[in-house]
């Protein structure tokens, strides 16, 4: 079953009065549990197809399915909702409020949420939870200027998970880490994907891409090509996915 | 390059640069209009005496008296007199009646003054500011006090009636008068057509009864030439030096003062909100800074670049302002200068001087803000400042811990986190606050009966002109004055209205003790004991030869309490035992009280504030209005009645200036608070754009949002309101104590407060203009989208 659907995605932005279509009549589909790659060349349209997707940007023209609803009819008020209790977000920068500590950064949408009744000491306990599991438990209380960037991209990844939501949405979210960071990032992705929860994520890089089940390539607003990859299965495989998922990639021009 | 630079800049950062371009105008405005204003008040009275010419001497001589023929010849022939100026009037007493709508003119004194065109011996202003020359046939001018207690209107009628003339004038106008026009004692002046003068001089009686000289004397020396005209003296009926005319305008020149705190208000908000501003935009340019060190720009060059910045936009702002400063400035003036004529307009290069200086001290604080470039590392611009280097230690509290609601405790977080900028805030809006209770506190002070006691007078419910107190003033006043002040008991007592009535009566008179000399104004009390009035050290006065000495005039003596003063009566000279001490506005605190049972000549008692009115059975406000009713049907001849409160706000003056003062202050106040919350919640709005789209992007509605950022102010109003709330009464003290200790009441006033305006009034309005500025300069967040998160810089 589709989670996410589009019909003909449109997206175009008027910039000095020339007008610049982003995404042409995009049409996708993401399955439940899926974990899906976009890449593409810079100004492809790739993050803009993300923020299309997610109801973070308008769209154009074309239809745009979360669980079968067309987001692209909703209020803001009820794509605020759906953010809030469906969707998590994770970006390159590691976004955070300044004022707070990375504890309550995290737990923010969920003490926002009108779907969530528990107790703010139960939803506290929860992130700490959640904290320990992807190991930044012990930064729980520091200012976000006290952690890493790897740290606080974990943390990030803790708070797009605080509402349990049915799929997240990544803007390249190793794009600002080393090596280490990103496989460890990439590590916990792949472990919330295994338990169910669906992602997106857009990337520019091969080794994270390869962890994922299916790739979307993206030219000019376009998908030019998908690449299925199955479930990964451990890490002597990985060689060989990254060198298919390249071959296939330079095929197409990358 | 730098050109190139600073025009991105203005296109790229316009939000903010139009920020600090309001701002920079906004202050250039009230500095350059306050300093002017502070200017020309404080030189206001002096500048105003020089251009109406006003003498060094003044009296009123009566023609009729024995040495008034020789009268001109003999002040003319003074040697020590520079110049003589000689005005011809009538002299008419309030019962010959000069009435509007039938009702009679009010006047400080029982008297009015009618004189010609004819001989104007001063510069008489009328109110567009050009001088009284002459008056068309039929038309009268009357003195601005009078025309504006009276609230006449040009075509008004005013009819004079004199003898067996009765003339019917139209009224043309206002005019000041430096002498005898002022709010604490004024005369009730009008001039009319020398050939209508004429007219009502033309009856013998008149002139025999009614015929008077206005005489000013110009003199280097006064006390040469007053022991040169001793002769003709005792034909003046009133005199007095231009020390005691200044003083007279004691009261005019609280609005001054007043005007004189609100422009130091407005110029301390515009330096705090100024160098906020600065330190806050230049903190967004950090990155860029950071940018520029990196590729190797040296520091002294990256300062540079933004002083060339600062300098485009204050230069543009100072002009602006300076435009706006002359509108603004002269609205402000306009509240003061209803009986003193302040000249505004030949100070108008104070503006240009200000307008030029606020660009130099932007640039000044620019320059020390800048500072903070040679600190700042490329590391500033790589990290972008996110990820520690810049930022201290900034969560003060714990959303997990806290009770509060998330849109609260992030409001309130916001605040403790970031406690300078908040700080400024609220200062800005405590010192707004602060500004209005100074205000209210004045106003309710003066217009309440507490102020009875700065005027050395005994508590009392009413204070009443009866139209014949002046007629006591002879041999045997004292004792006809108590037999009048019983006859009227009396009869209040016989219409259910138990009360004691007692009179004061003033003199001036010469003190002298151990070679110092002082002119002091006496008083005595008919009706009253010497336990009714409040004192500061001694006992009270208990026999005939005792009496108490203001503070002032202890000190002017060298005298203190147990010292034996003389004064000089004309019966002779009479010396006093000093009993106690007490504060009185009185002759800016230079008075004295005699004991109320001691005999005394009453001839030359010149002043009363009524008679007054005590209630023993301890009526309520509407039962002391009733009665007030009833006593204008029991006394027709009583020509004001009024409250103990009337009589004070009547006395000095200028409550109801100062109320406008205030008004316009609470208007100024909800436009300050609503910029400062507009501009600043603007600027917020620019520098938290990436939180408010992060926020956006995990879900946070619109809202929520618009919750966020106005419960960021209101807690800082609330802040400031309460704060001024606390502090308003001491800061009352410290801004009107020196006004009060200049009019003589060394251990100040004892103020009034509205709770009404004070407690609900004023905090609502600043609530409301605060919350609505906030709310909708918080809507702009809409345009941020949550797909902004990729694109912030």
């Amino acid at each position: 079953m589709n989670i996410l659907e589009t019909k003909d995605l449109c997206k175009t932005y008027i910039v000095n009065k020339r007008q610049n279509n982003v995404l042409k009549n995009v049409s996708l589909a993401v399955g439940e549990g899926e974990m899906v790659a976009v890449m593409g060349p810079s100004g492809s349209g790739k993050s803009t197809l993300l923020y299309a997707v997610s109801g973070m940007d308008g769209i154009t023209a074309g239809k745009v399915l979360f669980c079968g609803k067309n987001i692209a009819e909703m209020s803001q008020k009820e794509l605020a909702v759906l953010r809030l209790d469906e969707m998590g977000f994770i970006f390159q920068q590691m976004y955070m409020l300044k004022n707070l500590t990375v504890l309550d950064n995290i737990i923010l949408p969920a003490a926002q949420s009108k779907k969530n009744k528990e107790p703010r000491r139960e939803t506290v306990q929860r992130c700490r939870e959640l904290m320990r599991k992807l190991g930044i438990s012990d930064i729980a209380d520091n200012d976000i200027n006290e952690v890493s960037g790897g740290q606080l991209q974990r943390a990030c990844i803790c708070r797009s998970m605080m509402n349990r939501p049915k799929m997240i949405f990544a803007d390249e979210p190793t794009g600002a880490l080393n090596r280490t960071s990103s496989d460890e990032v990439m590590e916990e992705l792949a472990k919330l994907n295994s338990e169910g929860t669906t992602i997106m994520l857009v990337t520019h890089d091969v080794k994270v891409a390869a962890k994922c089940t299916r790739v979307l390539y993206i030219v000019d607003g376009n998908i030019k090509g998908e690449y299925n990859l199955n479930k990964c299965e451990g890490f002597s495989q990985m060689r060989e996915r990254e060198r298919s998922l390249n071959n296939w990639l330079l095929e197409l021009g990358w | 390059m730098y050109l190139n630079i600073l025009k991105k800049d203005l296109k790229r950062k316009r939000a903010m640069n139009v920020i600090l371009l309001v701002f920079i105008t906004l202050s250039t405005m009230f500095i350059s209009s306050s300093v002017n204003n502070i200017i020309s008040v404080t030189t206001a009275l002096d500048t105003y005496f020089e251009t109406a010419g006003v003498p060094d001497y003044f009296a009123i001589a009566m023609n009729t008296y024995a040495s008034a023929e020789n009268l001109t010849e003999v002040l003319e022939n003074a040697p020590a007199a520079d110049e003589v100026r000689i005005e011809e009037v009538l002299y008419m007493l309030t019962s010959n009646h000069i009435m509007h709508n039938k009702k009679l003119l009010e006047t400080s004194f029982n008297f009015y003054l009618v004189q010609s065109d004819r001989d104007l011996a001063l510069n008489y202003f009328l109110e567009d500011g050009s001088i009284l020359e002459n008056v068309p046939a039929g038309q009268i001018y009357l003195s601005y006090c009078v025309a504006k207690n009276e609230g006449l209107e040009p075509g008004d009628k005013i009819t004079i009636e004199l003898g067996g003339i009765n003339r019917e004038f139209t009224f043309a106008g206002s005019f000041r008068a430096a002498v005898g026009d002022a709010e604490l004692f004024g005369f009730a002046r009008f001039v009319v057509n020398a050939a209508d003068f004429d007219e009502l001089l033309s009856d013998e009686a008149v002139i025999s009864g009614s015929s008077a000289k206005l005489c000013y004397l110009y003199t280097a020396d006064l006390d040469r030439t007053l022991s040169q005209i001793s002769d003709v003296t005792e034909n003046f009926i009133f005199a007095c030096d231009r020390e005691m005319l200044k003083f007279s305008y004691l009261f005019d020149m609280l609005v001054t003062g007043v005007l004189l705190i609100v422009s130091l208000i407005l110029i301390l908000i515009s330096f705090v909100v100024l160098r906020f501003t600065i330190t806050f935009t230049l903190s967004e340019e950090f990155r860029e800074i950071g940018v520029m060190k990196a590729i190797g720009i040296r520091s002294i060059k990256i300062r540079g670049l933004y002083l060339t910045k600062y300098a485009a936009l204050s230069i543009i702002g100072a002009a602006l302002g300076l435009v706006l400063s002359f509108p603004f400035g002269r609205m402000l003036m306009d509240l003061s200068s209803k009986s003193v004529m302040i000249n505004s307009q030949s100070t108008a290069l104070i503006n240009v001087i200000c307008a030029f200086l606020v660009p130099a001290v932007i640039l000044l604080f620019c320059l020390s803000c800048t500072g903070k470039v040679n600190k700042m590392t490329p590391i500033d611009a790589v990290r972008n400042g996110q990820t520690g280097e810049r930022f201290r230690k900034k969560s003060l509290m714990k959303l997990g811990r806290s009770r509060l609601g998330t849109t609260a405790f992030l409001a309130v977080n916001d605040i403790v986190s970031s406690p300078r900028r908040y700080g400024i805030i609220t200062l800005t809006f405590f010192l707004c606050m602060s500004l209005l209770i100074i205000l209210s506190n004045c106003t309710t002070s003066l217009t309440s009966k507490k102020l009875l006691k700065c005027f050395h007078m005994a508590e009392c419910h009413l204070v009443i002109d009866t139209g014949s107190m002046m007629n006591f003033s002879s041999e045997d006043g004292h004792v006809e004055l108590k037999k009048y002040l019983s006859e009227v008991e009396q009869t209040l007592a016989e219409n259910g209205m138990p009360a004691e009535c007692m009179q004061e009566f003033g003199m001036y008179s010469t003190f002298m003790y151990k070679g110092q000399e002082s002119r002091v104004l006496a008083f005595q009390g008919t009706g009253t004991t010497m336990d009714m009035y409040e004192y500061t050290e001694g006992t009270p006065p208990q026999n005939s030869g005792e009496i108490a000495l203001t503070t002032y005039a202890a000190r002017a003596l060298q005298a203190k309490i147990g010292d034996t003063v003389v004064m000089s009566t004309p019966a002779g000279e009479r010396e006093y035992l000093v009993t106690a001490l007490y504060q009185s506005m009185h002759n800016s605190g230079i008075a004295a009280t005699l004991y109320s049972g001691e005999d005394i000549n009453y001839t030359q008692f010149l002043m009363t504030p009524g008679m007054q009115i005590r209630f023993t059975d301890n009526p309520g406000d509407q039962e002391i209005r009733h009665r007030m009713d009833q006593i204008r049907e029991l006394f027709p001849e009583f020509t004001d009645v009024k409250t103990a409160g009337e009589w004070v706000k009547k006395t000095t003056g200028v409550a109801d200036a100062i109320d406008a003062v205030k008004k316009i202050s609470a208007a100024l106040t909800i436009i300050l608070a609503a910029l400062v919350t507009v501009l600043m919640e603007r600027s917020f709005i620019v520098k938290e754009k990436a939180e408010i789209a992060l926020m956006k992007a995990v879900g946070m509605k619109n809202s929520k949002i618009y919750a966020h950022h106005t419960t960021r102010f209101l807690i800082v109003v609330t802040a400031a309101v309460t704060a001024a709330e606390l502090l308003g009464m001491p800061l009352t003290r410290l801004c009107f104590n020196p006004v009060f200790r200049m009019m003589g009441l060394e251990m100040g006033v004892e103020y009034v407060q509205s709770p009404v305006e004070i407690y609900i009034l004023f905090p609502a309005v600043i609530f409301a203009a605060t919350a609505q500025s906030a709310f909708f300069t918080s809507l702009y967040t809409r345009k941020i989208k949550p797909s902004d998160t990729a694109n912030i810089e």
